[in-house]
């Protein structure tokens, strides 16, 4: 058990920085998901701490010490990697058994962690099997549980679910999550995927090119993104970002959004550029009061989900890209997720309304444009 | 779809897909096994038939005396009157000493070689150039090597690094000298072989194996032991079962560097064979060795296979 910390960490390798320069603190007990698209840096983040790579600046503790200078074995961390990397020719018995060997611990003892481990994740009777004849989910669990054995201060996943199939993924991130809350060991989890970020992490660190872009719980992530691409790459589908115009008419201050134009509601924040509307916050029909604004288009597709309907339309407005790796709306389409009756048919053209209370303000840089909460 | 169900009206359910087609495929089958059947009958089987009928005869070259059947003399005097016990312990002794040797050095190269090394592939070139050397050439260049006297090569650079305290001597007449200078010869020929195989083992086994390790606590050394070496498996059990084969086959090298000798000290198997049935024209007794060889062969491959299977396949 302990706290891990970077502070100003550096790491290039060659002339390319990869982490220009980043700072974080992991809590005692905390499960800390580190999520981005691929190659933002965040599996480079995992090597640094387990020793696997050496930093290029700055300084990482564990517990309180140093661990800069010190090889993988001296640091008393775990890791699950996203391939398993389970020794073939050993059993699994020999698997679990390795770290503890490697630790010089008495025979009794580790027949005691390795028998504990295997009941724990239900791997008592493939024990004197090979990783081979194990299925995907057996081998992950056995990742796992090498990991588990150890009683190490610190955690590292990188990318554990990403071999399993969908229904596997699911069940094995409810056993992870379980597995952790269990027993309260300090936990590093890297995954591209936001749906094992929300459902996993006490908070999740989003980053991008090596740059901690948000930290935060995942409710405070997707409610107040702090930046156009935290706010893109949650959700999905993604956040209808648009670009904004403003204009001074009959003495109120109008702006466009998606096409159309509508009187400047209340507390938009004064540097405001974009704005952004998650696909919940839509409804079908016209707009009928003050605090509410229309959005209209023409219908170009619509997934049925049975419980709610995602309709895509096409504005005249400007909408800005959707973020790489992010689970975007292609070429500029509104999403909205509908769960009335509506069936909008394709060509249609559609009036959305949405609370304005709902618009997430941007300012020019991308940054959460302060203001009023209305 | 169409063609689905053409398939399953010829063939019933369950019936092994490939049997149909071998019953009309058949002769054009044997068709074009012939030759290469004709050649193993011709060049293998023919040949090793006739070695073993001749063993049992007195068949000897410009020998007046007419062929008979002298039943098992050649097999008792092959061990009694031949070189032929010694050529045995030779080669056992050739193999026991080059073939753990060269593949511990061809394994240490080949961990050398496979770290991000300045000029690394003009290291496995260097080391990799002897395998493909004929023989021949290679013992000659090791005659030159370790020639007699002050002035031979090998005895030159020991009295160099003694400041002249090496008494110069005749490696390749000493009888103690010539089995070694032999087997120094096959393993700075052979040892790139291992080496290349070796490497190319050592680059299938996946880094992120290391790193585990590395995070479970193993040291380099025990890396080495629990990573590397069970990743080696198959490439190592291919290297030593190729190396004990070639170390019974020795010959150019015996042929050229010392002939067998001194007093036998450097004879092999196969070079005794050589002498007796060409040399000496005793074909009779050069058929009986070559079937004992065969036999001691053909045990120690069977005694190989044994050990390697008790371990257990690994995928």
């Amino acid at each position: 058990m302990a706290e891990v910390e970077f502070e100003q960490v550096r790491k290039a390798f060659g002339g390319h920085t990869v982490i220009p320069a980043l700072d974080l603190q992991v809590r005692d007990g905390e499960l800390l998901v580190l999520l981005g698209p691929s190659g933002c840096g965040k599996s480079t983040l995992l090597r640094l701490l387990a020793g696997l790579e050496a930093a290029t600046g700055g300084e990482i503790r564990i517990g309180g010490r140093a661990v800069n200078g010190l090889g993988p074995r001296e640091r008393n961390i775990a890791m699950v990697f996203q391939n398993y990397a389970l020794y073939p020719h050993k059993t699994v018995r020999g698997n679990l058994e390795f770290p503890l060997r490697m630790r010089g611990l008495r025979r009794s003892e580790r027949e005691r962690r390795v028998a504990e481990a295997a009941r724990a994740l239900g791997l008592d009777a493939v024990l004197d099997k090979r990783p081979a004849e194990l299925s995907g989910g057996q081998r992950q669990r056995v990742a796992m549980g090498r990991a588990i054995v150890r009683e190490p201060d610190v955690f590292l996943m990188d990318e554990p679910l990403s071999n399993l199939d969908a229904r596997l993924r699911v069940q094995i991130r409810a056993e992870i999550g379980d597995l952790q809350r269990r027993i309260g060991v300090t936990t590093l989890y890297v995954t591209h995927d936001q749906v094992e970020a929300m459902t996993l992490g006490d908070r999740v660190a989003v980053m991008r090119d090596g740059v901690i872009q948000q930290i935060g719980p995942p409710a405070a992530l997707y409610e107040h993104p702090a930046n156009l691409f935290v706010a893109g790459f949650l959700g999905s589908p993604a956040m209808n970002l648009f670009e904004l115009a403003f204009e001074q008419r009959n003495g109120a201050r109008w702006m466009q959004l998606g096409g159309d134009w509508i009187r400047l509601p209340e507390g938009v924040p004064q540097q405001s550029r974009f704005a952004g509307l998650r696909p919940e916050a839509f409804a079908a029909g016209a707009a009928d009061d003050e605090g509410r604004i229309t959005l209209r288009g023409e219908v170009k597709a619509v997934e049925s989900l049975g419980h709610e309907r995602i309709v895509y339309l096409r504005t005249e407005g400007r909408m800005v890209e959707p973020v790489p790796g992010g689970i975007g709306t292609s070429e500029g389409l509104l999403a909205a997720r509908l769960t009335d009756g509506a069936r909008p048919s394709l060509g249609e053209t559609l009036a959305l309304r949405a609370n304005a209370g709902n618009i997430h303000w941007f300012a020019e840089d991308g940054t959460a444009a302060e203001g009023v909460d209305p | 779809m169409r063609d689905e169900g053409i398939v399953r009206e010829r063939i019933p359910r369950g019936a092994p897909v490939n049997r149909p087609m071998r019953y009309s495929q058949a002769p054009a089958a044997w068709l074009l096994m012939t030759p290469a059947l004709a050649g193993l009958l011709l060049f293998l089987l023919l040949p090793f038939g006739l070695a073993v009928v001749l063993s049992f005869s007195n068949l000897r070259m410009g020998s007046p005396l007419p062929l008979e059947f002298v039943g098992l003399a050649n097999y008792t005097l092959a061990f009694t009157d031949t070189g032929l016990t010694r050529a045995l312990l030779n080669n056992l002794l050739f193999a026991l000493v080059v073939v753990p040797v060269q593949t511990a050095l061809g394994l240490a190269l080949a961990l050398l070689l496979n770290r991000p090394l300045a000029g690394r592939a003009v290291f496995r070139t260097l080391f990799f150039l002897p395998v493909v050397f004929p023989l021949s050439l290679v013992a000659v260049v090791w005659v030159l090597i370790f020639a007699p006297g002050p002035d031979g090569l090998l005895n030159a650079a020991l009295g160099l690094l003694t400041f002249g305290g090496w008494e110069p001597r005749d490696f390749l007449n000493d009888p103690f000298w010539a089995l070694p200078a032999v087997m120094l010869t096959s393993i700075w020929q052979g040892v790139g072989f291992q080496m290349v195989v070796l490497l190319a083992g050592l680059q299938a086994i996946p880094r992120q194996l290391y790193e585990a390790a590395a995070v479970d606590g193993a040291s380099r050394w025990r890396q080495f032991l629990h990573v590397t070496l069970p990743g080696l498996r198959n490439p190592l059990i291919f290297v030593v079962i190729v190396t004990t084969i070639l170390s019974f086959r020795v010959f150019d090298q015996v042929r050229i560097m010392t002939r067998g000798g001194p007093q036998d000290a450097s004879n092999t198997v196969i070079h005794e064979m050589v002498r007796t049935a060409f040399d000496q024209g005793h074909v009779a007794m050069g058929a009986a060795m070559s079937v004992v060889f065969f036999l001691v062969i053909l045990g120690i491959a069977l005694v190989q296979r044994r050990l390697l299977r008790q371990r257990g396949e690994v995928s």
